[in-house]
């Protein structure tokens, strides 16, 4: 088979390289229902660990909300106070960027896993 | 250095300039603003999207994206004039890319998922950082080095959208109208410019893009200097200040390694150092000591 001409030297990154490339700048998301003990009856909790933030609401889509709603200004404060660590800073910076850019919601919610429960298996 | 205060108020300054030219829209009622797709909301968009013109299916593909602005640009102020990703956009795709593309440099990889675009430009930013501060450009970079090139830059998009490929295509190349070419660049580029304030201009591949920075409004090539076939040079002029421009190939292109090649020999024989730094130039000059014959 013949070499593709620009094979090795294309400029073109495609999608699934992109999402390879968000390690390190993706937040932690931890959900949890409170009382730990209930995952339908219950209220939920989302905690965003890098700016030790939470929301406790009454579904799962509204903790994740109502900590989108709250981590923007978080994460500028943060930046301007230089209050965190250099490891911190690309994750701050993409959460607040993501905030002004109304893109924050998508983010976290991607970022969100059920916080020590384990997913039953189908079979 | 820790250069955060200085990369957020950057940052706030282009959100500004995007909210303010209608690209980030605050919605009725609602305190975040959202990107427009700019197929279909930009105020360019008849002009740039004709009848039929295949729009991205993601919408989140639709927006435009914000500059890459590296950790430590506001010391060096190396600005990349690039293009927009081919069917990938909304406003932190450039952010998301370039990022991933310094990690990666840093590791030592040469290419991110088939793509030397990262190597590419690490090479050409650090060669030309390298020049400001009067260093030699050898030995080679070595990874640290080219992860620092990333942080020493900024990245804007000449042109911010792009129709998509056609179905089935197994390369997706960003191929602008001729409408977003004439248009796209005098619209956000001057303020992106301004902004930035770059002390040196890198702008990838010889296409129309790098043409439109000399049609800018406040911009004039005033000297060609000395380059060479491969790697063009120039002086140009924003608002009164000259800063050098560089036009190597763009990575997409095989040969790309030429125009690295070429630009370093062109560094190493006309150094910028004086051009960009002249306080520090003149210190260097003024220390030295004087030679008796």
């Amino acid at each position: 088979m013949l070499p593709r001409r620009n094979g090795p030297h294309t400029a073109i990154v495609s999608l699934d390289h992109l999402h390879a490339m968000l390690d390190g700048i993706m937040p932690t998301v931890e959900l949890y229902p409170a009382s730990g003990l209930s995952l339908t009856a219950d209220y939920w909790v989302a905690l965003l660990p890098e700016l030790d933030l939470e929301h406790v609401d009454l579904g799962v889509d509204a903790a994740l909300l109502g900590l989108a709603h709250r981590s923007g200004e978080a994460a500028r404060d943060r930046l301007r106070d230089g209050d965190h660590d250099d490891d911190d800073l690309p994750v701050l910076l993409r959460l607040w960027l993501a905030y002004e850019t109304g893109t924050v919601d998508q983010l976290l919610q991607s970022a969100a896993r059920l916080h020590d429960w384990e997913y039953a298996g189908t079979g | 250095m820790d250069l955060a205060p200085e990369r957020l108020e950057i940052y706030e300054r282009l959100l500004d300039a995007y909210i303010g030219q209608g690209l980030l829209a605050e919605p009725d009622g609602g305190e975040q603003s959202l990107p427009i797709p700019l197929c279909e909301e930009c105020r360019y968009c008849a002009d740039c999207w004709p009848p039929r013109t295949p729009r991205p299916d993601n919408p989140l593909a639709k927006g435009a994206s914000l500059p890459w602005v590296g950790a430590q640009f506001a010391s060096h102020r190396v600005v990349v004039v690039a293009m927009n990703q081919a069917n990938a956009g909304g406003p932190l795709m450039q952010f998301d890319v370039s990022r991933g593309m310094r990690e990666k440099v840093g590791e030592g990889r040469r290419s991110t998922g088939g793509s030397s675009f990262g190597d590419a430009v690490a090479r050409y930013v650090a060669s030309v950082v390298r020049s400001m501060g009067g260093q030699s450009q050898q030995p080679l970079p070595e990874p640290d080095e080219l992860a620092a090139a990333w942080d020493a830059c900024a990245v804007v998009e000449a042109v911010k959208c792009s129709p998509a490929s056609p179905p089935g295509a197994d390369r997706h190349r960003s191929t602008p109208t001729p409408g977003m070419w004439s248009r796209c660049p005098p619209f956000l580029l001057p303020k992106e410019f301004e902004i930035l304030a770059p002390r040196a201009v890198i702008a990838l591949g010889r296409t129309v893009a790098f043409q439109a920075l000399f049609e800018l409004p406040g911009v004039e090539r005033t000297t060609p200097v000395p380059g060479s076939m491969t790697a063009l040079r120039y002086v140009l002029s924003i608002g009164g200040r000259q800063l050098p421009m560089f036009v190597p190939y763009h990575p997409g292109y095989h040969r790309w390694r030429w125009s690295l090649r070429a630009l370093r020999d062109n560094l190493e024989l006309h150094p910028i150092f004086a051009e960009v730094c002249p306080e520090q130039a003149n210190a260097r000059s003024s220390a030295a000591p004087e030679t008796i014959e």
